[in-house]
């Protein structure tokens, strides 16, 4: 399989208190790898990185062979709306806005305007993979976490990035939903995609491929 | 949801969440608020009052734009002599066929058709350029204002015997008099519309005071020291004072000697350049004196209106100003509380790929949403309280003040708060734009 990301001697410190000493990895294509750790070891952090969220460290960093570190503010943003999908523990869905809406916030930024209608179709289809036609009509604030965070997977894939970055997304779902998006993330991992997801649970070690511990 | 909703008071209804909301509600709410004041004021002070008339003058304009004013001690008086012709309808004309005998004939109409009315002419006041014309026809007294013209005024000459005839009739002559002379003769009552007696040897003369003026030089060409008992209307005790009255050129000549003393020019006003001219030959005269006597057009007091209401808008733009200001740091105050409580909505939008200028155009954008508002409320509240103010001034002030607000006023309305948003939002925005995504989403 092909290296996706390439991390060599990732350095990050917050002031003078260290989070990242020299770690290094490679990220494959199609492999779901979990990050884990106890509270304060970076994991966070390292997905932020990884993500391109935090271009504050040194070392070396390959996305698809090109260096991020040295890529422009531009470059990077173009690379984060088209590459990369990101799903987060507190959902981070907008309040103001419907399911659509949401699942279609990456279209904003994708920079090509005469995909409107394709994209539009292809939240529509999102919205039927995730079982969400029924909550169309409802306020965001009024949904159930694992609704919500069903809602942000959507929005994640919505443009198909070939990477997909999970900060703790079970941490405030019960059982059932937790199951369920990691399946989905499973599925995505299976479909060629590059998983990567940060957990404190081991109970769900046994969805990824590869576990790394800070 | 009530005044709570505008406090936020915390008697209200309270999750956390909905707390915060509340809470940036009253702050857009009360940012938009704040911008519409100085909009308003803006349009009230400059040029929101861009048309105005006063009932008085509204007369003038009626009639001829150029109308004349002639101010005497300060005082305005404003002739109804036009609407006193307007209210006859009748067409005059002044053919002095047989002036030994002191009648003319008077075009009229009498069921539709045209007749000669006889006329006796029964008093002349006024100066070498006009004055007042008081004739009768059987037991019909009437006065007209008029104007000589130079042809006309050669044939007065003819008067002279007439005179005797008319100082012997018992008629009203209107009269200006010295602030002296008024003084001596009523003291402090203010004597305008007051009647007054004047006996002597050619018999008695009654005047009617319109008006006062300042004392006269006493050099002046036409002025003449009178012996004569005066009494009042009512029949007091004849109060033997001298009278200085002022005499007009033309009415010189229809005196005999010996008789002096006549009344003074009346103010009377014909509304058209002509009459502006004369009025200025009455300030030209020797025997007046500028500062005694103003003369004011109509376009003059205009202009002297419209200086009063700019000063007035100058003293408003320093407060506009200031409460631009104020009004600029609550935009700022709003939108770095709306970026605090949107962290998180910033943080994702830069992980889905926005950029900073993203970012930036997100925030100038919703200022602008508050600008746009603000102007539009603004806009919107000064014409109500212009169309309020225009029901209420003639009523309570009787002046009828029309108040408009022009285009362009409102287009510098919605320029003037778009600027300020804009100006008063590059800070929060760019604060917000180069956010740490990473801090920005963990918070």
């Amino acid at each position: 399989m092909t290296s996706v990301i390439t991390l060599r001697e990732i350095r990050k410190s917050y002031g003078s208190a260290p989070v990242l000493e020299d770690f290094s990895a490679d990220f494959l294509q199609g492999e779901f790898s979990m990050i884990t750790g106890g509270s304060g070891k970076g994991k966070t952090t390292l997905l932020h990185l990884i993500g391109l969220l935090d271009r504050t460290f040194s070392g070396s960093y390959l996305l698809y062979g090109e260096d991020m570190h040295r890529a422009k503010a531009s470059r990077v943003d173009l690379i984060r709306n088209r590459y990369m999908g990101f799903v987060f523990q507190q959902y981070h869905l907008l309040p103001g806005k419907n399911v659509l809406e949401n699942i279609l916030l990456p279209s904003l930024y994708s920079h090509d305007f005469r995909k409107h209608t394709a994209m539009q179709h292809r939240a529509r289809e999102l919205i039927h993979s995730f079982h969400l036609e029924a909550l169309s009509g409802r306020d965001i604030r009024t949904m159930s976490g694992g609704e919500m965070q069903r809602i942000a997977i959507a929005r994640a894939l919505l443009l198909d990035p070939p990477i997909l970055l999970a900060d703790e997304p079970t941490g405030n779902l019960d059982p059932e939903n937790t199951r369920l998006v990691l399946e989905c993330f499973r599925q995505q991992s299976d479909a060629g995609k590059t998983v990567i997801m940060v957990t404190h649970d081991p109970s769900v070690f046994h969805y990824a491929d590869r576990i790394l511990r800070l | 949801m009530g005044w709570g909703y505008v406090t936020g008071k915390r008697g209200w209804e309270m999750e956390q969440g909905k707390w915060e909301e509340c809470t940036m509600k009253r702050q857009l709410f009360l940012t938009i608020a704040g911008v519409m004041i100085p909009l308003i004021l803006y349009i009230c002070c400059s040029e929101g009052i861009n048309a105005y008339s006063f009932t008085s003058l509204q007369h003038l304009n009626r009639f001829d734009p150029n109308g004349v004013l002639l101010e005497a001690d300060g005082e305005v008086d404003v002739t109804d002599a036009v609407l006193d012709l307007k209210e006859k309808k009748l067409p005059y004309k002044y053919t002095l066929q047989n002036h030994t005998d002191l009648v003319f004939q008077k075009e009229a109409f009498y069921r539709q058709k045209p007749i000669l009315l006889n006329m006796e002419i029964i008093g002349l006041s006024g100066d070498i350029e006009g004055g007042t014309l008081s004739y009768r026809s059987s037991d019909n007294l009437y006065t007209d204002r008029i104007r000589f013209v130079e042809k006309e005024a050669s044939r007065l000459e003819g008067f002279t015997e007439c005179t005797k005839s008319m100082v012997s009739t018992d008629f009203i002559i209107p009269c200006i008099l010295e602030e002296s002379t008024s003084l001596l003769l009523f003291g402090d009552r203010q004597p305008p519309g007051s009647v007054f007696s004047s006996e002597g040897e050619a018999g008695k003369m009654t005047f009617r005071v319109c008006a006062l003026i300042e004392d006269l030089p006493s050099a002046a060409e036409n002025n003449l020291q009178l012996n004569r008992s005066v009494f009042m209307e009512h029949g007091t005790d004849p109060i033997p004072v001298p009278v200085r009255l002022y005499i007009p050129d033309c009415c010189r000549s229809f005196f005999p000697e010996g008789l002096s003393g006549t009344v003074s020019t009346s103010c009377f006003f014909r509304f058209s350049e002509e009459a502006f001219a004369e009025g200025a030959s009455i300030l030209n005269r020797s025997d007046f004196h500028a500062s005694y006597c103003c003369l004011v057009d109509y376009r003059t007091l205009m202009l002297q209106t419209d200086a009063y209401l700019h000063s007035i808008s100058m003293v408003g733009i320093p407060i506009l100003v200031i409460m631009v200001l104020i009004s600029g740091l609550l935009i700022m105050n709003t939108m770095f509380f709306s970026i605090q409580q949107r962290t998180g909505e910033i943080g994702l939008r830069r992980a889905v790929g926005a950029g900073i200028g993203h970012i930036l155009l997100q925030f100038l954008l919703e200022g602008l949403f508050i600008g746009i508002a603000g102007a539009a409320g603004a806009c919107f509240l000064s014409g109500i309280l212009f169309g309020l103010l225009n029901i209420i001034l003639p009523w309570i002030a009787g002046m009828g003040v029309h108040l408009t607000m022009h285009l362009q006023t409102v287009f510098a309305v919605f320029m003037l708060s778009i600027l300020q948003t804009q100006i008063f939002s590059l800070l929060p925005a760019h604060t917000a734009a180069h956010m740490d995504p990473s801090k920005a989403l963990v918070i």
